[in-house]
């Protein structure tokens, strides 16, 4: 059963094309109003469960639960959905698209006509309301593609590889959109592979190789639990010796990087102070999701090819 | 565990504003495509043009035939009065035929017909003379009567050997005419030798009527019967050819473009499949109105003309072709959308629909057997197919409405009807799994195994 407050559960969730098994058992929740990373290598199996939340495709086992009741097709107009390979009607104008898209997601067309002029204003590409899509950049048809999704300003959103072929200029304009969502109190799934972004923009994280899902939980305690514990901090002179702490290692900066025995930062930077030292900056040393992400793939088909899998 | 929620479980489950979304899209679609803009309001020019085009050689060759023709004519055996005109031809037109023409307000039908054109036979002295007067381009030729012509009937034809081999065949046919007549002249009473010259001037057809009575045959009406709905028929079955083929074509670049998915999320199969069915079917409803009401000016013209005649429209022909062909198109829409999914490409996907489209032709193939035999074997068992079964039950009801029983319409059409239901059910799931599938064409037992599974 879903917790109270799940936007979206996945319960048991097993997918098999033939004798192929995508998704084995995956079970996880994206909580109300947090934007939720869903990362995993190339066919790690994140299409296939985005496809199932959509009702593009029936689960082999396992339930989902939406809005905290079983999923249903109804459900799916109060979701956005953006796929990674997405596309337009080439020959249509931008504004029929949108509308469209709108319409299809239960938006009556003067509405979604509005809205469609208020988000193609929003991402700044007013002008290209009576263009042909063909007429698009890359850009510009991505940035259109996210306007249609979100238009609708559905209450859980899911987003597959928003950010590819943005300009940087355009990535960060979705990242305010993003922000702004989660402002509003509502939610978005952010399925990607660029993990800088995940750490910038998302609340917790669930991470799929081979269908399986290994990693779960807010991101900075899936970083810190794939990290060596240290802190990094700047002082007046070098940091006194206190218990807890392994090694001592200036920086080119003058900083000191510590490591420790996992000990709470907070207790540790107590008995810093405690211990003389005149503390001007000081914070917790986490792994890049980079590494946990590389770490956890190498583990886990290490472990496959050790296991003969 | 899977769920039976009975056959009408998908229809309820339907939901129409998104089937009016696509709908809508897709008929306004269809109005961008110059393609279809042209088929739709030029086709009857393009056919005014077409006709125009091949009257033109038909005009001059008619011109060149009105012409008269001079022939020589060598009388060896003496037995020919070259005083004689030649007998014309102009009052041999069919009585029927004459009718209908002098009610289209064509004056002097008979001669606008004669399109052999008057020929005249000049004697010549001599085979010398003949040949001179061919050789000068006075005559088109010359006919030697030898002297043994009594005993043998053998006639000899000299002809410029440079022009058409079908030049001066025409003289051959009047002199036949010409030389009957020349040989009855006075070795006969009169009432005989005009018999003799034209055996028959007309010949009445009848015809035994449902009570078993004898009753005139109107054969302009048989004839207006079955090309009136012959007609329709063929536009409705161009238009469906055509909005079948958007069908494909629109779904398969819906793969192509990759926005298939977005869909998918947003409508069930069943929503889009019938939105796209109801907005190309309704552009080609309005492609085959707009055809019919040209061709229905045309009609209100002749309309006079054919009342006139006793000319009725087959309205039931029309009325269940019409029935018909509705119920065909989303029967063949159905399965062309699911195959053409199939397709990785607009061209995969237009092989793969080809083959239904083979089967929708079947009618043209077997016509010559149908229009003899419109009840026989090969009709019957074209009724009960779904993919020729407009156009033949079309074809059965304007040759010989009674030939067919109400069973066997009603029978059919149920047939239709059901097979468009399951080519719905069908088609929705081959159209999801036909659009996951992208980049590999996908075998055979995985779309089965996958049209089973439904997902």
């Amino acid at each position: 059963m879903a917790a109270q407050g799940a936007a979206l559960a996945f319960e048991g969730v097993s997918k098999s094309y033939g004798d192929v098994l995508a998704v084995r058992d995956v079970s996880f929740e994206v909580h109300s109003a947090e934007v939720f990373g869903l990362v995993g290598p190339n066919g790690a199996g994140k299409t296939t469960l985005l496809r199932i939340l959509m009702d593009v495709l029936r689960p082999s086992a396992g339930a989902v639960h939406l809005f905290g009741e079983p999923l249903r097709r109804h459900q799916l107009d109060r979701v956005g959905y953006l796929p990674e390979e997405r596309g337009l009607y080439r020959k249509r104008r931008v504004i029929d698209v949108m509308v469209y898209f709108g319409t299809l997601k239960g938006l009556d067309r003067d509405e979604a006509r509005e809205r469609a002029r208020r988000w193609l204003e929003r991402v700044g590409l007013a002008e290209t309301e009576r263009w042909r899509i063909e007429r698009l950049s890359k850009g510009m048809a991505q940035k259109v593609q996210i306007a249609s999704t979100l238009m609708t300003e559905p209450e859980l959103c899911v987003l597959d590889e928003p950010f590819s072929g943005l300009d940087p200029v355009n990535v960060r304009l979705v990242r305010e959109l993003l922000r702004e969502r989660q402002a509003e109190g509502l939610t978005t799934i952010l399925s990607t592979h660029q993990m800088d972004r995940v750490e910038e923009l998302c609340d917790r994280v669930a991470m799929i190789h081979r269908g399986r899902l290994l990693v779960y939980g807010p991101v900075d305690e899936v970083r810190r639990a794939h990290s060596t514990p240290a802190v990094r901090l700047r002082s007046s002179g070098p940091p006194p010796s206190v218990a807890g702490v392994l090694d001592m290692v200036e920086e080119r900066d003058g900083g000191w990087l510590l490591h420790h025995d996992g000990v709470a930062p907070s207790a540790l930077l107590r008995r810093l102070v405690e211990g003389g030292a005149e503390i001007s900056q000081f914070e917790e040393v986490l792994a890049p999701m980079e590494e946990v992400f590389v770490r956890v793939v190498e583990g886990e088909t290490a472990m496959a090819a050790a296991g003969g899998s | 565990m899977a769920v039976r929620l009975g056959p009408l479980a998908p229809l309820r489950a339907l939901r129409l504003a998104k089937v009016r979304a696509v709908a809508r899209f897709e008929l306004a679609g269809m109005f961008f495509r110059k393609a279809y803009l042209i088929t739709t309001f030029g086709m009857p020019v393009i056919l005014l043009l077409y006709g125009l085009l091949i009257s033109i050689p038909a005009y001059f060759a008619s011109k060149s035939g009105l012409q008269p023709q001079v022939f020589g004519l060598v009388d060896l055996a003496g037995v020919l009065d070259p005083d004689l005109e030649a007998a014309s031809p102009l009052d041999e037109l069919p009585d029927v035929a004459r009718a209908a023409l002098e009610r289209l307000g064509e004056r002097n039908p008979a001669a606008r017909m004669a399109v052999d054109g008057p020929v005249t036979f000049r004697p010549m002295a001599s085979e010398e003379a003949a040949r001179e007067a061919l050789r000068g381009g006075e005559t088109k030729g010359y006919f030697v009567v030898p002297g043994d012509y009594l005993a043998s009937g053998r006639i000899d034809l000299v002809r410029d050997g440079k022009g058409s081999p079908l030049a001066g065949a025409v003289g051959g046919e009047q002199l036949q005419r010409f030389l009957r007549a020349q040989l009855v002249a006075g070795r006969m009473p009169e009432e005989v030798a005009v018999r003799v010259r034209r055996p028959v001037t007309e010949t009445r057809t009848f015809e035994l009527d449902d009570s078993g009575a004898v009753v005139p045959s109107n054969q302009l009406a048989r004839i207006v019967a079955l090309a009136v709905p012959g007609g329709v028929g063929l536009l409705l079955f161009v238009s469906l050819m055509m909005t079948s083929g958007y069908l494909v074509q629109g779904t398969a670049e819906e793969k192509e473009n990759r926005v298939v998915e977005v869909l998918l999320a947003a409508a069930n199969p069943d929503e889009i499949l019938l939105g796209k069915l109801l907005g190309l079917g309704a552009a080609g409803l309005f492609q085959t109105l707009v055809w019919m009401s040209m061709v229905g000016v045309a009609a209100v013209g002749f309309g006079g003309v054919l009342a006139g005649m006793g000319v009725a429209l087959p309205w039931l022909a029309i009325g269940l072709g019409l029935l018909f062909f509705v119920a065909g198109y989303l029967f063949l829409g159905s399965v062309m959308l699911a195959t053409g999914s199939l397709g990785g490409n607009v061209k995969e996907s237009q092989q793969w629909s080809a083959v239904w489209t083979i089967l929708s032709v079947l009618p043209f193939v077997f016509v010559s057997v149908l229009l003899v035999e419109p009840h026989g074997t090969v009709g019957r068992v074209l009724t009960w197919v779904p993919w020729s079964a407009p156009l033949t039950v079309l074809l059965r009801v304007a040759l010989d409405p009674t030939g067919i029983s109400w069973w066997e319409i009603a029978g059919a059409f149920v047939v239709l009807l059901l097979s468009t239901w399951a080519a719905l059910r069908l088609g929705a799931r081959l159209f999801r799994v036909g659009l996951l599938f992208t980049g590999s064409r996908p075998k055979l037992r995985e779309i089965l195994r996958q049209a089973r599974l439904g997902d």
